[in-house]
């Protein structure tokens, strides 16, 4: 743990996540045992149940005393506590390379890459299996979930290697992230959502449907929402090769009503499955703003 | 058919100016930053229309400020509207000269309109009327007549905009030497319009228009304008001194076939005074006021009455110097202490005591004893038969006569054929001596100095010697006194600029009582009053030129500076005693100062011709037509040609350079306030 050493994990800011854990809203699928709770019955503390003893249980697990009454073998049961796999989704597309006209910030991707860093941190300190997937119009690059710390370095190298490029299809990707997950867990995207379709609401049902706790980390730049301010500029397509000259001043009003209709939408999609969404600015602190996310998600909003 | 011609077609030039917006535009258009923005489409959504609108308004605009500079281009091109094709081609080329009143008594305003402002008008219809290829001349009738442009000329736009831009003058008019003017240019072919009021004092002399031409005379008014003017002021006496008591007579002439009531106000130095007259129909009344200078100096000042139709002639300006005291020198050799001489009685009747003279500063000299500083300094001479008088002493008062100083030569003794001076044209000659034991009376000549009750005084006196003499009739007139055979006792006549008093009196009481009597010294006091009575006018009037003499005192440059303080070039004449400064023509009337060193060292006055106080118009019937010429009155205003006139496009082009910069302003203010609504701060939008 020492030798963790990225541009994109800056540790002593992360001391205001100390307190903070992911907990999912559902039970943990993990491999090993852990901090959640899970369906599986196991040897933990908490009694869950009596089963008839049928031949190749583990005689340990029978309750003498009550063979004692009833002259029955049953065995007694407990909640298994396994750990939490978490699926990392971060999109790599030509859009989250933009970093502002006249407010600079970090790129989108960094922005997004400092939070899957900071969360991945997170759950392994958990002990907890982390998964990585970076995506553009398909599958970029995937990291199956794993709970060594190791893997905190895999996923900083992959993240720290991802430049932002292409064209993005998330809906198909999210698809293939599926085909790839074994066990349910936490899915988090951290998108700027700007092509979401009706393919994507899909593929998040098709998690939420597999019991998966879905979280949209929404990443925005303050001039998506507000245009940059400049007298005039050419706007060209991110992903694309369109331009359109405009005055943004002329148009600013207008276009605000269109972006907040489309944060709004995604907004109201997300509460609709039942996923958590959450708007980040590039501007802000990526650790306060993970904290706040947090603790609006264990308080139940 | 119509078609837009330029007086300043030069200025067409500036057309490659109404490119400029485009240029502008182009080199300050925005030069837009390449930004790739990731919500591009909901920017797209967004401008969907915006864009187009955009354009739209700057291609209005860029639209509005090119007809602005195009605009602005043919208003400063003057274009004009002048037949052409078929309609220019019907009408023959002429040759016109209009010839424009501009004398003073155009500036008199009927009907809330000024005369040579209708006359304007008038001329500049006529000019747009002509065809084209018609040639023409203004001329503008003042004391000398000015052609705005020197020869006929086809340039008709430029003539007509100097006509346009033209003024009256406040000088007299003279239409006979305007005519003869429009005549010679005119070369024996073509038309003479005449714009004038007419004026009878001014029309008079023209007995006869010019032969051999047309002439087409508009008057502008036909009955006089109502008018009241100050015709005349003058002084008495014109140098006073001071203490002396100066009666200032103003003439107001009425030309209204009312009784009017005027009031004359005088500002004069430090005294301002105010009086009433009351003026007959057509008729003159003077106005007097008295006041007395307490120290010396130059005085200007004004008499003025109240603004009326033509209010350039209701003042009349004044200016006076004021002198020390009247230096009076008197030559005589009798001994002055003795009670039976004529120096004796001189001395005391002109000067019983400084308090009984006042204003005479009496100097007495014999005849061998004059010096010439005082003859060159002295403003009257008393000559009482002194013994000898040396030639030289007799060419300077005979010089110093000439120029304005005044002479008593009183002729009772053997040297009075001496004393005659014949160079200042005595009004007689002397023919011998009379003499009479019981006396010769003496009675009234033909010019009265003295009342009516003053003459009963001498009938008393008798003379018992005196010079015979046969004054002509033609001088009869400059007798005052005169014995029973005829000859001249008493005279008094102009010379040069000063005047001659010849005193056929004898002055010692063996030759009469009459130097013993009271009437002598006021006889004598009389004279020099009369002969102070030189109260002549300035005749000096806008558009003539003049000469202006000053005293001449130190080294500096002397400096003309007209009434509204610009200044005069001046050529200096002579110099001597006084220098003589020729000066241009007046253009303003009014009060010209002569500074030397910043200080004033002499005044003059400029004051309009009194001819043009009186606007009764000519009968124009009275005007005889020329040999061979034809004579049209045209009493309306009609047009004087029918045919297609030049029309002038620039107050319309004006109003919509105008129009169109309003519209740009309005459209700007417009847009940036919409673009300010546009541009909003947002709402927060919470995650």
């Amino acid at each position: 743990m020492a030798t963790l050493q990225h541009p994109y994990l800056d540790l002593a800011a992360m001391e205001a996540l100390r307190s903070v854990r992911l907990r999912p809203r559902g039970a943990a699928e993990g491999t090993f045992a852990g901090p959640h709770k899970s369906h599986f019955r196991g040897t933990a503390v908490e009694f869950a149940d009596y089963r008839e003893y049928s031949p190749g249980d583990d005689i340990r697990l029978v309750d003498w005393k009550v063979y004692a009454r009833t002259d029955r073998h049953y065995l007694r049961l407990y909640d298994a506590e396994r750990n939490l796999l978490t699926y990392l989704v971060v999109d790599k597309s030509g859009s989250m390379a933009f970093s502002g006209a006249v407010i600079r910030t970090p790129p989108k991707l960094e922005y997004a890459a400092r939070l899957a860093a900071a969360l991945g941190y997170l759950v392994l300190r958990e002990g907890d299996e982390l998964g990585l997937s970076l995506v553009d119009a398909q599958l970029n690059s995937h990291l199956p979930a794993a709970a060594a710390w190791s893997q905190m370095n895999r996923v900083l190298d992959s993240l720290g290697n991802a430049s932002a490029e292409g064209r993005t299809d998330l809906g198909a990707c999210l698809e293939q992230v599926f085909t790839q997950t074994k066990r349910r867990g936490v899915l988090t995207v951290m998108s700027d959502f700007l092509d979401v379709d009706a393919r994507f609401w899909k593929s998040v049902d098709l998690f939420r449907r597999s019991r998966f706790d879905v979280m949209l980390f929404h990443i925005v730049h303050p001039e998506e929402i507000e245009l940059p301010a400049v007298a005039a500029a050419r706007f060209l397509e991110s992903e694309g090769s369109g331009h359109f000259n405009a005055e943004p001043d002329a148009v600013r009003t207008i276009y605000r009503h269109r972006f907040d209709a489309f944060l709004s939408e995604v907004k109201a999609n997300c509460q609709a499955r039942g996923c958590d969404w959450y708007l980040a600015k590039t501007s802000d602190d990526p650790y306060g703003f993970l904290r706040n996310c947090f603790l609006a998600r264990e308080n139940g909003r | 058919m119509n078609w837009p011609a330029f007086t300043n077609p030069l200025m067409l030039a500036g057309l490659a100016a109404v490119g400029l917006p485009l240029l502008i535009h182009w080199l300050t258009r925005a030069r837009p930053r390449r930004i790739a923005f990731p919500p591009f489409k909901f920017l797209v959504e967004a401008c969907a229309g915006q864009q187009a609108v955009n354009r739209l308004r700057t291609i209005i605009l860029l639209i509005v400020r090119c007809l602005l500079v195009l605009a602005l281009v043919l208003l400063f091109a003057r274009p004009f509207l002048k037949p052409i094709g078929a309609a220019a081609n019907t009408q023959p080329a002429r040759r016109v000269a209009l010839v424009l009143d501009a004398s003073l008594s155009m500036h008199a305003v009927q009907q809330g309109v000024p005369l040579f402002a209708r006359a304007q008008a008038e001329a500049a219809e006529v000019l747009r009327s002509l065809p084209s290829g018609s040639e023409a001349a203004v001329i503008f009738e003042g004391a000398e007549p000015r052609s705005l442009l020197p020869a006929l000329s086809e340039n008709i736009p430029a003539l007509h905009d100097l006509l346009v831009k033209s003024q009256p003058t406040f000088e007299n008019g003279d239409p006979a030497a305007a005519l003869t003017h429009a005549q010679k240019l005119l070369n024996g072919t073509g038309t003479i319009y005449v714009f004038s009021d007419f004026q009878k004092s001014n029309w008079e002399p023209v007995r006869e228009l010019p032969g051999g031409i047309a002439c087409r005379l508009r008057p502008v008014t036909t009955e006089a304008v109502d008018n009241a003017a100050i015709t005349a002021a003058r002084m008495v006496p014109a140098t006073p001194v001071t203490g002396e008591p100066v009666e200032i007579i103003c003439t107001v002439f009425n030309c209204s076939s009312r009784p009017r009531e005027e009031t004359v106000r005088l500002e004069l130095g430090e005294f301002t005074r105010e009086t009433r007259v009351t003026l007959p129909p057509f008729g003159t009344a003077d106005a007097a006021f008295t006041v007395a200078f307490s120290h010396a100096g130059s005085f200007a000042g004004k008499v003025s009455l109240a603004p009326d139709n033509l209010r350039e002639d209701n003042t009349r300006y004044l200016a006076v110097n004021v002198g020390k005291a009247l230096d009076v020198v008197l030559v005589s050799d009798a001994d002055e202490a003795d009670w039976n001489s004529s120096a004796f009685y001189l001395s005391r009747a002109l000067a019983p005591s400084p308090q009984a003279a006042p204003g005479i500063n009496l100097v007495r000299r014999r005849g061998q004893d004059l010096d010439r500083g005082i003859l060159e300094t002295a403003d009257v001479f008393c000559l009482a038969a002194p013994a000898s008088l040396s030639g030289e002493a007799l060419e300077i008062i005979a010089r110093r006569v000439n120029e304005g100083a005044r002479l008593i030569s009183f002729l009772d003794g053997p040297t009075a054929p001496a004393l005659m001076f014949p160079a200042l044209n005595p009004p007689f000659q002397l023919q011998g001596t009379v003499t009479s034991a019981n006396g010769e009376p003496v009675t009234m000549g033909t010019q009265k100095i003295f009342g009516e009750l003053d003459a009963g005084d001498f009938s008393a006196a008798r003379f018992r010697r005196h010079f015979q003499n046969r004054p002509p009739a033609n001088r009869a007139g400059d007798t005052l006194l005169t014995y029973p055979d005829g000859s001249a006792a008493l005279t008094i006549s102009p010379a040069g600029r000063g005047s001659l008093v010849l005193v056929n009196l004898p002055l010692t009481p063996d030759g009469g009582d009459f130097i013993g009597s009271p009437i002598f010294p006021a006889l004598l006091h009389e004279l020099l009053r009369a002969l102070r009575r030189d109260s002549a006018e300035s005749t000096v009037t806008p558009g003539a030129p003049w000469v202006l003499d000053v005293p001449t005192a130190g080294e500096g440059a002397l400096t003309v500076m007209d009434p509204d303080g610009k200044k005069v070039e001046a050529q200096i004449l002579a110099s001597g005693r006084t220098t003589r400064l020729a000066l241009p023509p007046a253009k303003i009337p009014g009060i010209y100062s002569v500074k030397q060193a910043d200080a004033v060292v002499a005044r003059a006055v400029v004051n309009v011709d009194p001819h043009e106080s009186d606007t009764r118009p000519l009968a124009l019937e009275n005007l005889k037509p020329g040999t061979n010429s034809a004579v049209t009155v045209q009493r309306s205003e009609e047009e004087f040609s029918p045919g297609e006139t030049i029309r002038d496009l620039w107050p319309r082009l004006a109003a919509a350079a105008v129009i169109l910069l309003g519209m740009e302003m309005l459209l700007l203010a417009l847009w940036r306030s919409s673009r300010t609504a546009a541009g909003a701060k947002p709402t927060e939008v919470a995650p």
